[in-house]
């Protein structure tokens, strides 16, 4: 049975938390085609248990803290986060780059962990970033290392979405990271110089990434000492990671793929 | 948290601004989704309704709409947990800003003691104040922010180093010490530091009365360490104030209710993961 009360409670949550600046109840109204009354009440209910907070203009609203919290609360669900974490921030040492951590959830991969590099200029990723499983070679260290039938399932899914990506050039991609054992994606702002990311594996199954997001790639020195270093590092985890195989099974096995969407509510004009 | 009063399944709820009806079961949906981060592992029907004070049917019902917009889904064992819809609702996860995540908490400190709060992290070798609320009165504990001490030298600053893995401790007394060359703090040697370390992880906090006048101490500190789930300290927030006011039995009676309150910070930062290992070298 719909509960159409709460479609539009989800719907003005998801409005508000997506919007680039607090919103009041007309714009809720308008963006959501939803009477106002209705708004006035969804807005009442979710600030009482927090999931939105009055903005400093008292007749806008933005995100509350019981929704920062309820994301949070989901990516410590991945065991693979805590295993990661000390071997992510000692990346992050050594390399000076921020660190990612991507785990598959349909046929995205998903930012669950990020280590802020040291260096002066890091990338800067939000948590929960979903992505196609093709796009940035954290997402592609997944998918090479999916199953094969999983592979081709991938690929009639992104062509039935019409998700931008030639066919070919992903099945070269996903040839080539297999048999380097990592993927890269070459950095467009520093020439001959790539970004990099290892799988890590369950059965030989790819069920998570560590990206190191950074030109930390010399494309003419693919065996330079650093990425040794890495290697040996992300190594330590795939092993823990076979050694306790239990811990790590996946909590969306009951999902169908081809039915995850991630994405947001009506996009709010900047006025 | 306001409670709605119950009547024909909408129900009013007035804090001050015009009575706006709620809907109650929108409201209890959001109770049980909000109840899996409290609860922090999957349950079923049964036990959500026992935890939640509501009967199955409602439970059930709560939870058949969250599976519709993939807030929960489920798990082994016809269980429940939360769900990848939540990523849906957009949070500023600026996880690295730990001042505005202690910010409450100092507050509610402050509120408990009346006494001054420190907020302090580790940069390279060293403690630094990065925020505070300073009490009022004419005697305080002065917050000094940008301080700089030595890892060693005060007890928040310990409670930062004992929180770090026995390798950086190890290599941070091998760039500091000897520590009885120091004219200030009270550790004179390695192994007394190694047994303040002990203890403070052990306890899980750390008490220290500063600088001596004559024989009575000058001021009384408290010092709680702000965790990730690896249990690296991403900052420690410490209660000071004078000694004569602030006493050692005071300080006791505070002492469990400031442990909630820090192990209720902890609940949260344990989800973050703390700044990479590059405290000692910097």
């Amino acid at each position: 049975m719909v509960n159409a009360s709460a479609r539009e409670i989800f719907e003005v949550l998801k409005l508000i938390t997506t919007a680039p600046k607090p919103l009041g109840a007309r714009e809720i109204s308008f963006e959501l085609s939803i009477q106002i009354s209705k708004v006035h009440r969804a807005i009442r209910t979710l600030l009482l248990d927090g999931y939105i907070e009055r903005s400093q203009s008292a007749a806008t609203y933005v995100t509350g803290n019981a929704v920062r919290q309820l994301r949070r609360a989901f990516f410590s669900r991945f065991p693979i986060r805590q295993t990661c974490l000390p071997h992510m921030q000692l990346l992050a040492f050594i390399t000076g780059e921020t660190i990612s951590l991507r785990v598959p959830i349909g046929w995205y991969s998903v930012l669950i962990g990020s280590v802020s590099g040291t260096n002066e200029i890091i990338q800067s990723q939000a948590l929960g970033d979903a992505k196609p499983l093709h796009q940035s070679a954290s997402a592609l260290a997944i998918l090479a290392f999916l199953p094969k039938e999983a592979r081709m399932r991938y690929l009639d899914w992104m062509k039935r979405k019409e998700i931008p990506g030639s066919r070919r050039g992903i099945e070269r991609g996903i040839e080539e990271t297999r048999m380097r054992g990592y993927a890269i994606e070459p950095a467009p702002y520093a020439p001959d110089r790539a970004i990099v990311a290892f799988p890590i594996l369950l059965d030989r199954r790819g069920i998570a990434s560590i990206g190191i997001e950074g030109p930390v790639l010399d494309l003419h020195d693919l065996q330079s000492p650093l990425i040794g270093r890495c290697k040996e590092i992300v190594g330590r985890v795939n092993d823990y990671v076979a050694k306790h195989p239990d811990q790590f099974l996946d909590r969306h096995s009951e999902l169908d793929p081809d039915l995850v969407e991630f994405g947001s509510a009506a996009r709010v004009k900047d006025s | 948290m306001a409670k709605a009063s119950a009547s024909d399944g909408r129900s009013s709820a007035d804090n001050g601004d015009a009575q706006v009806a709620i809907s109650k079961s929108s409201f209890r949906i959001l109770r049980v989704l909000s109840h899996f981060v409290e609860r922090g592992s999957p349950a079923g029907v049964t036990e959500l309704g026992h935890e939640l004070g509501m009967t199955k049917n409602m439970v059930h019902r709560a939870l058949m709409t969250l599976l519709d917009h993939d807030l929960v889904a489920r798990t082994e064992g016809q269980r429940y947990d939360l769900g990848y819809g939540v990523l849906n609702f957009g949070g500023n996860d600026n996880d690295s800003d730990i001042r505005a995540l202690c910010q409450p908490y100092l507050r509610k400190l402050y509120e408990l003691t009346g006494e001054s709060l420190f907020l302090s992290v580790i940069f390279g070798k060293t403690r630094v104040n990065i925020d505070g609320i300073e009490a009022r009165g004419p005697r305080i504990s002065h917050v000094q922010r940008g301080r700089a001490r030595p890892l060693h030298i005060t007890g928040n600053a310990r409670v930062l180093l004992a929180f770090l893995t026995d390798a950086e401790i190890r290599q941070y007394i091998a760039a500091m010490g000897p520590f009885e060359t120091y004219e200030e703090g009270k550790v004179r040697s390695e192994e007394q530091l190694w047994s303040e370390i002990r203890s403070i992880r052990q306890r899980g906090y750390t008490i220290e009365q500063g600088e001596v006048v004559g024989s009575l101490p000058i001021a009384t500190y408290v010092s709680f360490p702000v965790l990730d789930a690896t249990r690296r300290p991403h900052a420690a927030i410490t209660v000071g104030g004078p000694a004569e006011r602030f006493t050692l039995g005071r300080v006791d009676g505070y002492l469990p209710t400031m442990l909630e309150i820090i192990a209720e910070l902890n609940r949260q930062t344990r989800l973050i993961p703390a700044s990479p290992a590059f405290y000692i070298d910097a």
